[in-house]
């Protein structure tokens, strides 16, 4: 009796392509050639870097640090260069890794759910540019985008803003099809909650404003 | 209300029309619905204003998120000159940052010799003999000796491996015998070469022990003292059923004894110890002993048929003890202490598809009982005596980040031990392979996997997992959610192996077996180690092996046996013959 590597799944040699992600032997071997994955990033740079970082700007609400995240999603990028199978398959790739360090680095800081925004980057006064931003982001529909789950608030941006397919917004959120639109799904139904909810306040703030500039008149609000 | 006491809604379980409809207002705008559900939605907002309304939100709400595409953030000029200097710094160091390729370290291999319980493997034969102890030795082909055994350094060599001498180490199977289940028990000393291309003989004959046990496990879980395992088989009555059986040594010398042992014969087929069969069933030999009551709190909507519950296990092949029924086991985690005083696993009641808990058996006791109480808890894996669980933060969404507790398995006391997903911790209590990442409710609504996020090698301490150091790529196992995994540590805590479930069907997998530089926190992958072998769900690892069963082949080809044995520069193969659907013990 003999070992029969055509079938014992122990074929010569032992590793094999995996199921669920490229073949592990080859990307540990150091074996894609740099300069072609240079000149690759850059060409991916040129082509995405515009919506990537927009993405993540809209996911974090803070220019700095998207801009940041933008230089690490490419730089990662040019790190698993080799976890890429399918070119044409790059951007949706790329807005995976992106939605990576958003996702870590909201849970590594914990502040983007519900830090109100301040119009101020950190460390430094807020610049013109910066403040030009912060009133496109001022509308009620930014604020509630801020509300929602961080994963929910990503399959709608990048589904509705940066217009990724049913299979790409899957493979960019690293979940599947079926679960990626269940997602989707409930991100509509939180956004809509989450934006009644921003109106209501506002509506309050502005029947407390309008009370206090009408003197002798009690400052009610609507409950 | 306790979040813990919660329970979740099914996806289809809708509690009315107008929930119905606004999932599927939301659902529509992504795609077309089924025939049936837009017809059931077109005449449900014919009467309903409230969810009429809700779809004219919806539409708004689609329309201004849209509308933000005409202000998008520009990125700063820089930008590129930036991201350029990143991609070239990782290009400097990107050789040193790889995960290390190598071979084997040297490091002493000891311990007590492995067991592997496979249950379906038919009568296996020729290829290899086995002396009176039943220990196994391969064909020689070089006539050299196993003494002289070394691996060919040229894959392209003669086509006759030479073998690699790894060692005497028992290894053991069960097996459909003419009366009933048996367990097989081999001494592998002596495996083939990753690159052998054939010639390398099967694992053959074994002593045989016959087990108390009916049906064929789902799993199978042994002691670390290899004196008992816990079989877990579906129950006649509704869910499963878990049995504890009692081990003998099949190849060790017998002690005079009143009681059966299994016979050291080297003939497979005439060592088997034949039981009463009363013995099988747990109704058909009442015994004082199963009134021992179990110290703590009865498992809920289980029932319990036990016989001889003992603290010190007897070394015959009858005993048997039925610790919990009326369950249903949930994934693969099950596994003994390090003491091998207690024994946990995660299950459901049959009843109630819900909930979710994990359960404790101290050996000794009538039965196991649960030790959550929240019905969203899932164990992890043993932190010395310490129990490490698992649940969602958030049960009561589809999402959630998981949180991590250590229990006190006797007191159920818990403390907070991180925010990850059913860390794999190592015998030293130093090391854990954990899903760093969300979750997301299973596609049928009755647990939790993996959603996004990774799962790698941390440092573990008693606060739980670690933050990683240094280049994640050399830490991590997987980046894609795994529909399950197991995770298993051998005693020495420098090699492990992990197992993925494949995405359709979670009773196959892919394992892979790691070497872990445990000062730098890092895996490696080692020449000759199985890396994604197609494996059935259970393996076990130790004292230098790793034992899974392949997957039937899509030709018909049955399922085979298959161990990796390593020496301390060496990693090699052997297999045995085509059998049934195999289980490996855990």
């Amino acid at each position: 009796m003999v070992l029969d590597p055509s079938t014992t799944g122990l074929r010569t040699p032992f590793g094999r392509p995996s199921a669920f992600g490229p073949d592990r032997r080859r990307s540990m071997s150091g074996a894609w050639d740099r300069d072609e994955a240079g000149a690759f990033i850059e060409d991916l740079f040129a082509k995405h870097h515009g919506e990537i970082y927009a993405y993540l700007f809209r996911m974090m609400r803070d220019a700095e640090l998207a801009a940041d995240m933008t230089q690490d999603a490419f730089v990662k990028a040019y790190r698993n260069y080799d976890t890429l199978e399918k070119p044409e398959n790059a951007r949706a790739w790329l807005y995976q890794i992106a939605h990576r360090v958003a996702l870590d680095e909201i849970r590594r800081r914990k502040i983007v759910r519900f830090l109100p925004w301040t119009g101020e980057s950190r460390g430094s006064a807020p610049s013109a540019e910066h403040l030009v931003m912060d009133a496109r982001l001022s509308g009620d529909l930014q604020r509630a985008l801020a509300r929602i789950p961080e994963r929910q608030r990503a399959a709608l941006l990048l589904a509705e803003l940066h217009d990724l397919t049913g299979l790409e917004l899957a493979a960019a959120l690293g979940v599947s099809h079926v679960a990626a639109r269940a997602l989707l799904t409930r991100a509509r139904e939180s956004l809509r909650q989450a934006l009644a909810a921003e109106r209501a306040e506002e509506s309050a703030a502005e029947a407390a404003r309008d009370a206090a500039r009408e003197p002798g008149r009690p400052a009610e609000v609507d409950r | 209300m306790s979040r813990f006491m919660r329970l979740r809604r099914r996806p289809d379980d809708w509690s009315d029309a107008h929930e119905r409809a606004r999932r599927r207002l939301a659902e529509r705008l992504d795609g077309p619905l089924g025939l049936t559900e837009a017809t059931w939605l077109d005449e449900h907002l014919v009467g309903c204003a409230a969810c009429t309304a809700i779809a004219a939100d919806y539409e708004a709400d689609r329309l201004a998120l849209r509308a933000m595409r005409d202000d998008r953030p520009e990125p700063p000029r820089d930008l590129w000159a930036r991201t350029a200097a990143g991609i070239e710094a990782a290009a400097g160091t990107r050789g040193a940052e790889d995960k290390v390729r190598r071979s084997l370290p040297l490091g002493a291999l000891s311990g007590v010799a492995v067991m592997v319980i496979v249950v379906g493997v038919s009568l296996l034969s020729g290829g290899i003999s086995i002396d009176q102890h039943g220990t196994v030795t391969g064909e020689d082909p070089s006539g050299e000796g196993p003494g002289l055994a070394s691996l060919d350094p040229n894959p392209e060599g003669p086509v006759q491996p030479t073998p690699i001498v790894v060692g005497e180490r028992e290894v053991a199977w069960v097996d459909k015998g003419p009366d009933g289940l048996s367990r097989l028990q081999v001494v592998v000393d002596e495996v083939c070469p990753a690159e052998g291309k054939s010639g390398c003989p099967t694992v053959s004959d074994a002593a045989r022990q016959q087990l108390a046990i009916v049906s064929a496990p789902k799993q199978i879980v042994g002691s670390p003292d290899r004196t008992q395992a816990v079989a877990i088989s579906k129950s006649a009555a509704a869910g499963d059923e878990l049995v504890v059986v009692a081990l003998v040594d099949a190849t060790a010398t017998p002690a005079p004894s009143s009681q059966p042992t299994a016979s050291p014969s080297p003939v497979a087929s005439d060592a088997a110890s034949p039981e009463p069969s009363a013995r099988a069933s747990a109704t058909t030999e009442p015994r004082a002993s199963a009134t021992v009551p179990a110290a703590s709190a009865p498992l809920p909507s289980a029932a319990v048929a036990s016989i001889e519950p003992s603290a010190t296990p007897t070394q015959t092949a009858a005993a048997r003890l039925a610790i919990a029924t009326g369950i249903e086991v949930v994934g693969q985690s099950a596994a003994f202490s390090s003491s091998g005083g207690w024994f946990a696993f995660t299950a459901r009641p049959a009843d109630d598809a819900t909930r979710t808990d994990v359960y404790v058996w101290r050996v000794g006791d009538a039965q196991a009982h649960a030790v959550t109480t929240d019905g969203q808890s899932y164990f992890a894996s043993w932190d010395g005596e310490a129990l490490i669980a698992s649940r969602p933060d958030d049960p009561d969404t589809a999402d959630s980040d998981p949180t991590t507790v250590s229990i006190d398995p006797a007191t159920a006391t818990e403390s907070d031990a991180g925010d990850v997903w059913r860390p794999a911790v190592d015998g030293s209590g130093e090391l854990a392979i954990v899903w760093d990442g969300s979750l997301r409710s299973s596609e049928d609504g009755r647990g939790w996997v993996p959603a996004e996020g990774s799962l790698e090698l941390r440092a573990w301490s008693d606060t739980g997992a670690q933050p990683g150091d240094g280049d994640a790529r050399q830490r991590r196992v997987t980046d894609r959610a795994p529909r399950d995994f197991d995770v298993r540590w051998d005693q020495t805590g420098e090699w492990v192996a992990v197992w993925l479930a494949d995405e359709d069907d979670a009773t196959v997998g892919r394992l892979t077996l790691y070497h872990v530089d445990r000062d730098e926190v890092r895996l490696e992958e080692v020449d000759g180690a199985p890396v994604d072998v197609p494996a059935l769900s259970g393996f076990s690892i130790g004292d230098g092996r790793l034992a899974w069963a392949t997957p039937r082949g899509q030709g018909g080809e049955s399922s085979r046996i298959q161990i990796a044995a390593w020496s301390e520069t060496d990693v090699g193969i052997v297999e045995s013959s085509p059998g049934e659907d195999p289980i490996v013990i855990r």
